[in-house]
């Protein structure tokens, strides 16, 4: 008897350390997000508030979300004007996961505690993924091992408007699993660099106070906006050294995350730092521009630069910066995926933290956020991704700025 | 050298040596040779990059001959390889003995047991390994026979270590080697 009660309870230990799935059941439909709802068609869009809302996802929290769709209605044929980038069905984390709900960490940072709302427009949320992707481990590591990753990500990185040049929290979703068992789920607002303040892409070292943040006690954070501002074009574009214009160089964004999962002690659970690059915004800090906004459309009607590198097929002045003919309208994107860290030797699986990825507790709380975190330490690895989606564009039929 | 080339060597001693002479391999006291391998070297794991690499080793032995179809000793040695900015480096000591079926022939059969030991810059691993293969001795002189063999050293149950911390559980480790040596008695 003795010996039974030692089995069942070595079986019951066993059972305790198995692994705990990220996706919960899907509950019933309870309202709606703050999200949701928030698009409508405009100019050439052709298709009605109702036909976009279709595509939603009902969030943990029996909340409907909008989430990612094509371009182009599959059912109606109509055309959204925006994407969402890469379609996540295809990636092998997808039936694990499930679909993304767009602004789930904005809905749920006030009742967290923190004290504003920060909610993001709706074209803004963009969808990146790569299965199998070949991991660069440090030192002599990619000699000796061969450690493989999916990777499914989703930041909020709107760069159609003046939002990114002052305001420094966004969305973030990211899971990641791969062959050694490294392996997270995360969703929440990451502080991205210091709030009310940017960095000139072309020239880092150039910070630009912006204004003040919305919300205005947005906390700083590790990383940077690295924007174009009207000095990038005029080296680049307007007068480089060769003659030879480049507006790739000049445009490029990327909004570097150093994001991280914490406990109430403030001790790191997994970490990441992902890059996220655009190299066509539809927009530029220009302080001489109402709302500091300049527009790289308007560049192609520079005279010397009329059929010019991007401008080239743009005919001179009859282009707006929010027509589906303009060449610059953030559907050129990809991501760096860099570091993924887990610190989680103890586990368990699954951690609650508020929306800003801190205070984690194995008990849920008000406001909090379901994250999954593989039980494991890779400290031994240093795991590294390379880039995903370069050789990709995301433009469609109708896809315009603001997008 | 390349394994093609020592190949051609290994058969110009065969053809050039007189069977006869195999005889007068003399098979008392101590012993001692210097030997030079292509071989290659491959980590099996999960997680391993199971590509087998190609690199050169060399390895010293010496001990003393039981009787005429018996000889032991020990062994070290060392085999690397450079993959890009780094080197990859499976070090082996251990004892080591050689039986022959036909006393008097060069043919013989060689097991081995000890240690081996695997290096790529931070990353370490270590175990006991078994080494078997078979060999062929042939006389140069009285003293010095020179000769071939082929050889297969595998180890398994270790650790891969990234600076100390494990990365890796159940790792094995099997390097198969062509030798050419020559050795004193």
């Amino acid at each position: 008897m003795k010996k039974f009660a030692t089995a069942l309870v070595l079986l019951s230990t066993v059972a305790c350390e198995s692994v705990e799935p990220f996706n919960p059941e899907v509950p019933d439909v309870v309202g709606d997000a703050v999200a949701f709802g928030i698009w409508s068609p405009a100019g050439p869009d052709t298709c009605t508030a109702e036909v976009h809302d279709h595509h939603h996802a009902v969030g943990p929290d029996g909340l409907r979300y909008p989430t990612w769709h094509p371009p182009v209605d599959p059912e109606t044929g109509c055309t959204f004007g925006h994407e969402h980038g890469r379609d996540p069905s295809g990636s092998d984390l997808f039936d694990e996961v499930g679909a993304i709900p767009f602004g789930y960490a904005n809905q749920h940072l006030q009742t967290g505690g923190f004290g504003a709302p920060r909610n993001e427009d709706h074209v803004g949320h963009k969808v990146e993924w790569e299965n199998d992707i070949v991991m660069n481990v440090g030192g002599a590591g990619s000699q000796v091992l061969n450690i493989t990753c999916d990777v499914m990500t989703k930041l909020h990185q709107g760069t159609h408007s003046a939002d990114a040049f002052t305001n420094n929290m966004h969305e973030v979703v990211y899971h990641i699993r791969c062959t050694d068992g490294t392996g997270f789920s995360a969703t929440l607002l990451t502080p991205i660099g210091d709030a009310g303040e940017m960095v000139v892409g072309c020239n880092r070292e150039r910070h630009i106070d912006a204004g003040t943040p919305n919300p205005a006690i947005s906390p700083d954070g590790g990383g940077k906006r690295a924007i174009p501002e009207m000095a990038c074009l005029q080296d680049r574009v307007v007068d480089p050294e060769d003659g030879r214009p480049r507006f790739d160089s000049a445009l490029r964004e990327s909004w570097e995350i150093s994001a991280s999962l914490r406990d109430g002690n403030n001790r790191t659970l997994a970490s990441f730092n992902p890059y996220y690059q655009v190299m066509d915004p539809s927009r530029f800090f220009d302080a001489s521009s109402d709302g500091n906004v300049g527009r790289p459309i308007d560049l192609c009607s520079v005279p010397e630069l009329v059929g010019e590198d991007r401008c080239e097929g743009v005919a001179a002045g009859a282009v707006e910066w929010d027509s589906p003919q303009s060449p610059f309208k953030g559907v050129r994107r990809f991501v760096d995926v860099n570091a993924n860290r887990v610190r989680n030797l103890d586990g368990p699986n699954i951690w609650y933290t508020n929306a800003l990825g801190r205070n984690g507790s194995t008990e849920p709380f008000p406001g909090s956020i379901r994250q999954w975190i593989a039980i494991r330490d890779n400290s031994g690895i240093d795991l590294h991704g390379g880039v995903i989606g370069k050789n990709r564009d995301y433009d469609g039929p109708g896809v315009r700025a603001p997008n | 050298m390349k394994p093609r080339y020592l190949a051609l060597l290994t058969l110009a001693l065969c053809t050039a040596l007189p069977l006869s002479a195999q005889d007068n391999v003399p098979t008392s006291g101590i012993w001692y040779g210097v030997a030079t391998s292509a071989g290659s070297a491959k980590l099996s794991c999960d997680l391993c990059d199971t590509t087998r690499d190609l690199g050169g080793s060399v390895e010293l032995s010496f001990g003393a001959w039981a009787n005429p179809a018996l000889r032991v000793g020990v062994d070290g040695g060392a085999w690397t390889r450079s993959d890009g900015d780094v080197r990859e480096k499976v070090y082996s000591t251990g004892v080591v003995a050689s039986i022959y079926p036909r006393p008097g022939s060069g043919l013989h059969l060689i097991g081995g047991l000890g240690w081996a030991g695997f290096r790529a810059e931070e990353f370490s691993y270590d175990a006991v390994r078994l080494r078997l293969g078979a060999g062929w001795d042939l006389p140069l002189t009285e003293s010095w026979v020179a000769g071939n063999s082929i050889t297969l050293d595998g180890a398994s149950f270790g650790s891969l270590n990234n600076a100390g911390t494990p990365v890796a559980e159940s790792v094995g480790l099997s390097v198969a080697r062509f030798t050419l040596y020559i050795r004193r008695r």
